[in-house]
């Protein structure tokens, strides 16, 4: 079971001066017993030519702002990171002193804020992951944990002018005043004529008393005048998006529940961005078209 | 720096042979001198603060102590992962609610069966950390192996160097099979070297989302379940966002969820989600009561 033993003992020296490099150090190199011999003739100005890269370098990377390396012990490392390579990354770490020059080994990090986006852009092949994996479309995003999803999803559709476009697992009223408020304020949308649809789960998965209570809470909806339609197949319709006008999505893990807004450790994302929008909207097209509505459900 | 000297309120001063380790309080022979002397007090302070002054600061020395490897004897694991140990608080078990926070970036609109290759080539491509919170993580047929190559891929991942941190959902009740599917999940990958931890039995963890070097993000309805390996059996709908600019608050939103806190060895965690599911049960004196048994323990 123990398996530290087993660990490569290059972790042990995580955290290294570079030697000859600090630029308190670099006159070590030129400490020669031999004066007068060809290695010392050439030595000195070589060992000056590498002060002075030091030196420039020094003032370079302390006038970028500060990155921070944030280890896995829970400490923090402010410096410049000057090089990166698979093991390590080339730091001249700021201390109370002069600055030294370590490799930091990678393991012994969690991750790195860089000082600078342009840095963090190349570092993490930023754009470069964009492309190759299809993030296109340029965006406004938010982060939205549990209340958070709560109170920006009701803003909304409070705010919706056309339509509201609704692919969810589960749809229940509750005692919470958050989803409360929000599918009365999805009722009032309705009524006041904007295009509400949801589209939701029904297959034979879902247990009996949710059935029920879905079944009766898609009536008072229908009464509204919003749209309602199931899936009822051996594939089970597990998504979770909120489309407002064309322009809003919502996404995430919260179900349009009491616990989705209220009591579940939940993440979500706002996005807003027409082309995203427009494309969760066609997904929730392909989806109309599979589904039924509540009299023909089995 | 051989000393074993200390001075207290410039009057007395304690010195002799002994260290301060528990051979030489225990069973060694030493011997020492407690001397109620200002003068002799004042000579050894100035001594002391001479010696104080021409040290390197504490923050050069303490990067040179092998924290790392002083952090082996404590863990069972892995040398890099973060220390673990018991539970001091068994009071609060509230779910830490965080401010939602706003970003920008590149968006794809990941539907379905899209979702296996993004988050592939997003691990394969991590450069730095790994930041995961998931609700599901079981593969009950084995039709696809998706759960094997993506554990594979987490698995090289953490063998490059990138922090991985898997978050994973503890059921309130073992009658959940996620409660065990889990804890082999943990112990599995937490011997190949990845931060899996567990959060608490007593709040629902419902979150469906992966971080990659705090900038590029998969969030959504795909849980790691069958649903989404083989395509076939659920609906889902995520976003992939890469940002413009890396977002550490992605990292402190998972890393301050409450979690198991000895994840030493599968029996240690499993003592403590029992110990916290009675603890759910519970209510009024017999909770209190459990709760004084718990903390004064040794």
């Amino acid at each position: 079971m123990n398996t530290s033993n087993r660990q490569p003992p290059a972790h042990r020296a995580w955290l290294q001066p570079i030697r000859g490099v600090a630029a308190g150090r670099v006159a070590d190199l030129a400490d020669c017993n031999g004066a007068g011999t060809t290695t010392c003739r050439w030595l000195f100005p070589i060992a000056g030519l590498i002060l002075l890269l030091v030196c420039l370098l020094n003032a370079q990377a302390q006038g970028a702002p500060p990155d921070v390396l944030y280890l896995r012990d829970g400490r923090t490392l402010t410096g410049n990171i000057i090089g990166e390579t698979p093991e390590a990354y080339r730091t001249l770490l700021h201390t109370s002193s002069s600055p030294i020059m370590t490799n930091v080994s990678v393991k012994a990090v969690r991750y790195v804020v860089y000082g600078t986006p342009q840095k963090a852009r190349t570092a993490l092949r930023l754009p470069e992951t964009a492309r190759v994996l299809g993030a296109r479309d340029s965006a406004k995003a938010k982060f939205l944990p549990t209340e958070a999803f709560g109170e920006a999803s009701l803003e909304a559709i409070a705010a919706a002018r056309k339509r509201i476009w609704i692919l969810a697992f589960y749809i229940s009223g509750g005692l919470d005043p958050t989803i409360d408020a929000f599918y009365n304020t999805l009722r009032d949308k309705a009524r006041s004529g904007l295009d509400v649809r949801i589209i939701s789960e029904f297959g034979q998965g879902t247990p009996m008393p949710i059935r029920n209570g879905t079944a009766n809470f898609t009536h008072t909806l229908l009464a509204d005048g919003i749209q309602v339609g199931f899936i009822q197949e051996y594939r089970v319709m597990h998504k979770k998006v909120i489309i407002i006008d064309e322009r809003v999505v919502f996404l995430g893990s919260s179900n349009l529940t009491g616990a989705g807004m209220k009591t579940s450790d939940e993440f979500n994302v706002r996005i807003e961005c027409e082309s995203t929008a427009r494309r969760a909207a066609a997904d929730f097209l392909r989806m109309a078209r599979q589904a039924k509505p509540f009299e023909e459900l089995k | 720096m051989h000393l074993k000297s200390v001075v207290i309120d410039e009057r007395y001063v304690w010195t002799g042979s002994a260290n301060w380790t528990q051979g030489a309080l225990d069973w060694n022979y030493e011997d020492l001198l407690c001397l109620d002397s200002p003068d002799l007090a004042r000579l050894y302070a100035r001594n002391l603060r001479d010696i104080f002054a021409a040290s390197p600061s504490f923050q050069e020395q303490a990067l040179n102590l092998s924290i790392l490897e002083s952090g082996s004897r404590e863990n069972t694991y892995s040398l890099n992962l973060p220390l673990t140990g018991p539970r001091t608080n068994y009071t609060d078990f509230a779910r830490i609610p965080f401010e939602g926070f706003e970003a920008a970036g590149k968006v794809r609109y990941v539907a379905d069966e899209e979702y296996q290759p993004v988050l592939r080539k997003l691990i394969q491509g991590a450069r730095q950390s790994i930041f995961i919170g998931m609700y599901v993580f079981s593969e009950q047929k084995t039709e696809a192996p998706f759960a094997e190559q993506v554990i594979a891929d987490l698995k090289a991942a953490a063998r490059r160097g990138v922090y991985v941190y898997l978050l994973l959902y503890t059921a309130p009740s073992t009658l959940d099979r996620l409660a065990e599917h889990h804890s082999n999940r943990a112990e599995q990958l937490r011997r190949a070297g990845i931060d899996v931890r567990l959060a608490l039995p007593n709040n629902i963890l419902h979150l469906k989302t992966v971080v990659v070097d705090l900038s590029k993000v998969l969030i959504g309805s795909h849980n790691w379940s069958e649903g989404f390996l083989s395509s076939k059996r659920v609906y889902e709908s995520s976003a992939l966002i890469v940002l413009d600019v890396q977002e550490p608050k992605l990292a402190d939103f998972l890393l301050s969820r409450k979690i198991i806190s000895d994840m030493r060895s599968r029996e240690l965690w499993e003592q403590e989600i029992t110990t916290l599911r009675h603890l759910n049960l519970a209510s009024g004196k017999v909770r209190d009561d459990l709760v004084t048994e718990l903390e004064g323990r040794e």
